[in-house]
């Protein structure tokens, strides 16, 4: 036994024994992506059914004025900007030197928070090929192997998994790409509006208004 | 009988006339020009008329030998193309018209294009006819109990439309417009169906030879209905999760 059959018996070895948690990644994704799916078209009724009736920079003089969302926007909005808003008030409230970095730190916190989300799916984008592309090579390596000893049905069973694999993963793959560009929109959207948020309570902050009455 | 109903084409003749009054219905159900008691009366009196069809057309079939009429019957179906031929360019020209008027003219309902689609036609009692006296031939049940299944499944595709606009009511931004855009759907529909009829003979072997070597054919009904089951499921739980979660998530 020269020292490349034994590389090529350990090579052979870690493939086939990848190919179980490849096939079980693949059926562990699809049950996700559905549960995320589910949770995709939630969150998209409910962006559709909360609109406000006026683009959110018309309701900015009356967020400066209140030093808050007032209850109209607060029912237009995303749940999570309605608490970073309320965060963003109590940071207003106290009366710390260092309220500008807590407001930045806030504000930074809030937008890694949204691209983790996006993040989460977006790394299904890749993996979800990646595997299906595995699971195609592995069995064909064995299916030849069985080609070898003359044994087609071996073949057969090998070359019908590698297909299923790779559309399996190509599946994930695109219904992962469509559910990350619409993320992305929306995470945008929300990045706008908090940094719109911002911008009026730190104003009105700053003028004095009811959230620097404290001051 | 699920099955033998879609393979024979009964559901899929309901599926069409029932989405296409579940449009009709929805339209008018949510415009907000109209008082919840003005929906609701016109919802029951659509469905009651459609009870009246089907228990009127019931007791033809059940107290008529129709094999008897058949050759009026044919000409019945030759004008009923003709009147078909009417509705549809009737739709067409009312949702053309719903379409390309003024947003300012969408206050009030048009009941009137409504009717137009709601209205049982000639052809759509037609197809009632045919499908119940197709449907007792082929199922074990009893004549009534087959009436009342098959008006469920027609009123569930009704409802199922009705339900779906519903949802989507805000996103719909004229309710006119929209049934206009249906209308306009339903007649070219209508209009494909007309021009398609006189060549079914030969679709359908052009069809039968197709599907003889299709893959389609080759799909396992339980696995597949497991898969849709289970996706089903683990939505419903991501979407329950999702729409009425209350946790500070984006």
């Amino acid at each position: 036994m020269t020292i490349f059959n034994i590389f090529q018996t350990t090579l052979y070895t870690i493939s086939t024994a990848l190919l179980v948690p490849v096939v079980a990644l693949l059926i562990l994704l699809c049950l996700w992506l559905f549960i995320y799916t589910g949770g995709f078209f939630g969150e998209w009724v409910k962006r559709k059914k909360m609109k406000l009736d006026r683009p959110l920079s018309e309701f900015l003089e009356n967020i400066q004025k209140m030093g808050r969302l007032p209850d109209n926007v607060c029912a237009a909005l995303p749940v999570h900007i309605v608490t970073y808003a309320s965060n963003l008030e109590n940071i207003l409230k106290r009366s710390s030197c260092l309220k500008e970095e807590q407001i930045e730190d806030l504000n930074q916190k809030k937008e890694n928070a949204l691209l983790k989300g996006v993040d989460r799916i977006r790394l299904i984008v890749r993996i979800g090929p990646s595997l299906g592309l595995m699971g195609t090579l592995i069995p064909m390596g064995t299916g030849l192997a069985g080609l070898a000893q003359g044994n087609m049905s071996q073949l057969s069973s090998s070359l019908i998994l590698a297909f299923t694999t790779t559309v399996v993963g190509i599946f994930l793959g695109i219904s992962a790409h469509f559910f990350t560009v619409i993320k992305e929109q929306w995470m945008l959207e929300d990045m706008r509006r908090i940094n719109l948020i911002t911008e009026a309570m730190v104003k009105a902050s700053d003028k004095g208004g009811p959230a620097g009455e404290t001051l | 009988m699920i099955k033998q109903l879609w393979m024979s084409g009964i559901l899929a003749a309901f599926l069409v006339f029932g989405i296409k009054i579940g449009v009709g219905l929805g339209s008018q159900m949510n415009h907000p020009a109209i008082s919840k008691r003005k929906k609701w009366a016109f919802f029951a009196g659509s469905v009651l008329t459609y009870l009246l069809l089907f228990l009127g057309i019931h007791f033809l079939v059940t107290g008529l030998n129709l094999l008897d009429y058949l050759d009026r019957l044919a000409n019945v179906l030759k004008y009923g193309m003709i009147l078909h031929f009417i509705l549809a360019a009737g739709l067409l020209a009312w949702g053309i018209r719903l379409l390309i008027q003024t947003p300012a003219s969408h206050q009030h309902a048009q009941l009137k294009a409504v009717l137009l689609l709601i209205t049982p036609c000639p052809v759509c009692a037609t197809v009632i006819l045919l499908n119940l006296t197709l449907a007792f031939s082929l199922f074990p049940l009893a004549p009534a109990m087959t009436t009342a299944v098959l008006f469920a499944c027609f009123l569930g595709f009704i409802l199922i439309t009705l339900l779906v606009i519903t949802l989507f009511a805000n996103w719909i931004q004229s309710m006119d417009t929209f049934l206009g855009i249906c209308m306009v759907l339903v007649s070219l529909y209508f209009v494909l169906t007309i021009l398609v009829a006189p060549i079914y003979p030969e679709i359908k072997a052009a069809f039968a030879m197709a599907g003889s070597n299709n893959p389609i054919g080759h799909i396992q009904g339980k696995p597949l209905v497991l898969l849709a089951g289970t996706a089903f499921v683990f939505g419903c739980v991501g979407f329950y999760r999702s729409y009425f979660s209350k946790a500070d998530q984006p």
